[in-house]
């Protein structure tokens, strides 16, 4: 291939890529529009307005950014540009994947927002039936919190981050593409769940049970839909995981605690409230799937279920994931408002910090209950939970305070990160002073359930959120696409958004005798309320497609962006920045040719490769890591993610017809073969990511990344099964006749297996300390000891479960049983994974794989398995002996 | 760690587990709460060992210890919670 033929496909990614992704949307909103209105009246008319935006957008494309394929046949461009996206573990990579997928998520949910709206517009409305309405309210929110909100900060953490640290990268790539690609696939997942028997969840985004369960919410669709969320929320814990180790084990040398820039404090804090709160989510999500699926009880009334706790569960996690959506902004506002004011500090930078960290922990832990106010909770538990409502604004007052003194005497510069900054203060505080009215138990007693609460998480979800984070997009993206966006457009996008915002929102505070969860209505005193929300909904809507000119524009059109535009003194600005960049564009544009561990070929590679093929010659030596982005790329996360998206959606449907079994096992497969792809792939460590002690780790000094990681893994596995055995205390109590122990379960089997488990623990310590003192021999026997002896308590425990089944006891039968199925089920699912993780290690190990210097994971490991024994020792003594 | 102390830890845990479960078969005459009771405190001591030892907390920095205690604040503020919310509970 000649240099003029060379690949161009890196010429305009972003452009290119956000306008198929945006091409992508509209086919599903599209046909999730048809699912929802087909045979209606109005049907015609959203297809028509979906196929106007289909026209403009397509306008934009041709004016602006004319095919990117330029050279070479386009089967090849569109392969690389495919395989340059799949392959990649770059964080800037998985940040623009994070932006773009969030965006398209968005699109998703505000044509469902629309529908909803316009179903609002006018009293006895019948765009939408009862149902129909119901999956688009529950799908709008699920999709704006979970599969926008987050991923959207996630996407600008992922770019900015590890560039304010000075980190090459996350500590994990693997991982971090994977959390993304479970994210990417569970949104799909969850979308594929309109299209399947039983429609997509329709009880609500907060899931209450009994709604969801399959008495009331029947089909294969919904239970899909639940699937996604715990697919979602892995990948969650595993970025969060991720960040905290980077954060606290790769800053760079002089990267201090006290000169971590403030987004990634704010970054810090977001990932350890998800850290607290999803693992609970988690828990709550697999017992729900475990009811519509295995029968157990937990939640379902009819069975004799408690309906109450999921309530709780959810809303456990559900009030600091308020909080999670809201930080990541209040971050990018502590960058932008005193660059943008003149001010070479944020004012009461501390004050912030620590109000920050008392909101994550304790107060948004405390304050759920006010979720519950109108339930039957005991009067003293609402007065508690009544007053930590109350104190939690405090610190938010002095965060807004402090961004307030900071603007206060300063040459503020109205340019668009800056208008959409001050457009999040000015709706968080209507928000928020609304909330504390929420906090209130009387005044919940009338509020609770209308419309009121709906302006008031809108203001604080729509307003906070996502004008801050649009003010980091502005802020950001001439970092990110080293063009400059249009300014005037953005300004417009700001204003409009700003009035549509409130003509959307506030009319609903108005609306505060009218319930939120009817689908239609015959109060005349409610049609011009909302029918100006409706209205709103529109142009505010319409507003955001200014947005998306703008970038498409300025991606393809846009003045070169200076290395530095906003004089900001953060480290992503800096120009020695710019080495690394190259060096990572390097891999890029040679992917197309490259498999994982293979050298570049020169011939393949355009200009722009060569010369910086030069360029990393010659700062060889210079960075110890230089190598790794040779390594830096793998498509195991991809193929993984697909593999498991196939199978769940597979599993629920395999009775439906051909399509379940054959989803199932084609994605069973697929997630095989990326399994042991993976594991080939670390066996002949293809993939490098080399650590460097020459960083700032403190709190953390001397520990290694991976024993980080592993720590703050187990941090979110406390969490989870602190959850499930709380959950089952619950039912416990709630339940009027528990089987006395000792006649459900043989305490001889149970005392035996635990020995077994304990032995295992043993032995893996044995194991490790061979390795430590260099004898591989002792280690790999001793490794197989374990195996053993963990494959025993797998075969033990499935002795007792054979025997209660075929007693006719099952999950089912009881709320006892129900709990101990799911309970031990749940366990042996990680007494599985550790023993499958061990077969690695084993083979690693008859490689030669570990030395007396270097055995991280063969410690790692021992420390998760010790855990897992720790685990069922309180699962020991819940079931058997108490 | 030597071979001693190691092999002492393992004893310790597979005692503390047989006692468990003698105390089930002869402290319940005796009364649910003290034989519970006893059944919980040799189960934390078998975690407090676990987590010590095998997962070498006893060796490691405070604050990878405050990293591994601090869901169970998380946990107990749940519990609690939760529990007095049941109804007529």
């Amino acid at each position: 291939m000649s240099e003029e033929s060379a690949p161009l496909v890196a010429e305009r990614p972003l452009s290119s890529s956000l306008f198929y992704v945006l091409l992508g949307a509209l086919v599903i909103t599209t046909a999730i529009t048809a699912a929802l209105t087909l045979g209606k009246p109005s049907f015609e008319i959203y297809i028509s307005e979906i196929a106007i935006i289909w026209a403009l957008l397509l306008l934009l494309y041709f004016v602006f950014n004319r095919p990117f394929i330029v050279s070479a046949s386009k089967t090849q461009k569109v392969g690389s540009w495919l395989k340059r996206w799949i392959v990649t573990t770059n964080h800037k990579d998985i940040g623009v994947l994070y932006i773009v997928t969030s965006l398209f998520f968005a699109l998703v949910g505000g044509v469902l927002a629309e529908l909803i709206r316009t179903q609002l517009m006018t009293p006895n409305n019948d765009v939408l039936t009862g149902v129909y309405y119901n999956e688009a309210v529950s799908l709008h929110g699920l999709i704006m919190i979970l599969w926008f909100l987050s991923p959207f900060a996630f996407g600008f953490a992922n770019y900015i981050v590890p560039l304010q640290i000075g980190a090459r990268d996350l500590a994990f790539p693997r991982l971090n593409a994977m959390s993304y690609w479970l994210y990417a696939f569970s949104g799909v997942m969850l979308i594929s769940a309109f299209f399947l028997p039983g429609g997509n969840i329709n009880g609500g985004w907060t899931l209450y049970s009994p709604l969801t369960a399959n008495q009331f919410m029947p089909g294969a669709g919904p239970t899909v839909g639940f699937l996604a969320l715990i697919m979602l929320i892995a990948s969650i814990t595993a970025s969060s995981v991720n960040f905290l180790t980077t954060i606290f084990s790769m800053r760079a040398p002089g990267v201090t605690l006290s000169k971590i820039p403030m987004f990634t404090w704010f970054i810090v804090f977001t990932v350890v409230q998800m850290m607290f709160a999803f693992p609970t989510l988690l828990a709550a999500g697999f017992m729900l799937a475990a009811d519509r699926v295995a029968g157990t009880t937990y939640f379902s009334s009819i069975l004799g279920g408690a309906p109450m706790l999921w309530d709780n569960m959810f809303w456990f996690f559900g009030h600091p994931e308020v909080y999670i959506v809201l930080l990541p902004s209040f971050g990018a506002l502590a960058e932008i408002i005193p660059l943008f004011s003149g001010k070479k500090e944020l004012y009461g930078k501390n004050a912030i910090l620590l109000s920050t960290f008392a909101v994550v922990v304790p107060l948004s832990f405390l304050v759920w209950g006010h979720h519950e106010f109108t339930t039957v909770l005991p009067l003293t538990e609402k007065e508690v939970f009544m007053v930590a409502t109350i104190a939690i604004s405090l610190p938010f007052d002095i965060i807004v305070i402090d961004f307030i003194r900071t603007m206060a005497g300063g040459r503020i510069r109205l340019k668009a990160p800056m208008l959409f900054a001050l457009g999040a203060l000015f709706v968080f505080i209507i928000g928020g002073i609304a909330g504390v009215f929420l906090a209130s138990v009387p005044l919940d007693q009338e509020f609770r359930g209308t419309y009121f609460v709906v302006a008031h998480f809108h203001y604080v979800m729509v307003g906070a959120s996502v004008f801050g984070l649009f003010a980091a997009l502005y802020y950001w993206f001439p970092r990110m696409a080293r063009k400059m966006y249009n300014e005037t457009l953005a300004r417009i996008h700001f204003i409009t958004s700003l009035i549509f915002f409130n003509v959307l929102y506030f009319p609903m505070f108005l609306l505060y005798e009218m319930p939120r969860r009817i689908f239609t209505y015959e109060v005349p005193a409610w049609t011009l309320p909302n029918t100006v929300s409706t209205i709103g909904a529109y142009l505010f809507g319409a507003a955001q497609f200014i947005l998306v000119a703008n970038l498409i524009y300025s991606l393809a059109r846009g003045k070169p962006a200076p290395l530095n535009p906003w004089g900001a003194e953060t480290r992503e600005w800096q120009p020695e920045e710019e080495e690394e960049e190259e060096e990572e564009e390097f891999v890029f544009e040679s992917v197309g040719t490259l498999g994982v561990g293979q050298a570049p070929v020169v011939g393949s590679a355009g200009p722009k490769t060569r010369a910086l093929k030069t360029k990393q010659a010659q700062v060889v030596g210079g960075y110890e890591t230089n190598l790794i982005t040779l390594h830096h790329i793998s498509d195991k996360p991809f193929i993984i993610s697909l593999g498991l998206t196939l199978t769940l959606i597979g599993f629920p449907i395999l009775s439906w017809n051909a399509l379940g079994p054959s989803l199932f096992g084609l994605g069973l497969a697929v997630t095989i073969w990326g399994l042991l792809g993976l594991a080939s792939e670390s066996l002949h460590e293809k993939f490098k990511m080399p650590e460097s002690l020459k960083t700032e780790r403190w709190p953390f000094i001397g520990i290694r990344r991976l024993k980080l990681g592993i720590w703050l893994l187990l941090f979110t596995e406390v969490a989870l099964f602190g959850s499930v055995l709380t959950a089952d205390t619950y039912v416990r109590v709630f339940t009027p006749s528990w089987p006395l122990p000792g006649t459900l379960h043989s305490v001889t089997i149970g005392t035996i297996n635990t020995i077994i488990l304990m032995t295992s623990s043993f032995t893996g310590f044995l194991a490790l300390n061979s390795i430590r003192k260099g004898d591989q021999r002792g280690m790999l026997t001793w490794l197989a000891v374990t195996f053993a002896l963990g494959a025993s308590f797998i075969g033990v425990k499935g002795f007792e479960w054979y025997d209660l089944l075929s007693r006719g006891l099952g999950p089912a039968t009881s709320n006892a049983l129900s709990a101990y199925f799911f309970t031990t089920g749940l366990h042996l699912a990680h007494v599985s994974g550790g023993l499958g993780s061990l077969i690695y290690l084993i083979k690693k190990g008859l490689n030669g794989g570990f030395t007396k210097q270097k055995h991280e994971a063969v410690e790692a490991w021992g420390i998760y398995w010790s855990f897992v024994d720790a685990v069922w020792v309180f699962i020991f003594i819940f079931f058997y002996l108490t | 760690m030597n071979k001693f102390s190691l092999i002492a830890i393992w004893i310790y845990t597979v005692i503390a587990t047989i006692l468990e479960a003698l105390s089930f078969y002869y402290l319940r005459q005796f009364g649910y709460l003290l034989a519970n009771s006893v059944i919980m405190a040799l189960g934390l001591s078998q975690v407090f060992v676990i987590a010590a030892y095998y997962m070498h907390l006893k060796y490691e920095s405070k604050a990878l210890v405050i990293v591994a205690l601090s869901p169970i604040m998380v946990v107990a503020a749940l519990i609690t919670g939760i529990l007095f919310s049941i109804p007529h509970h």
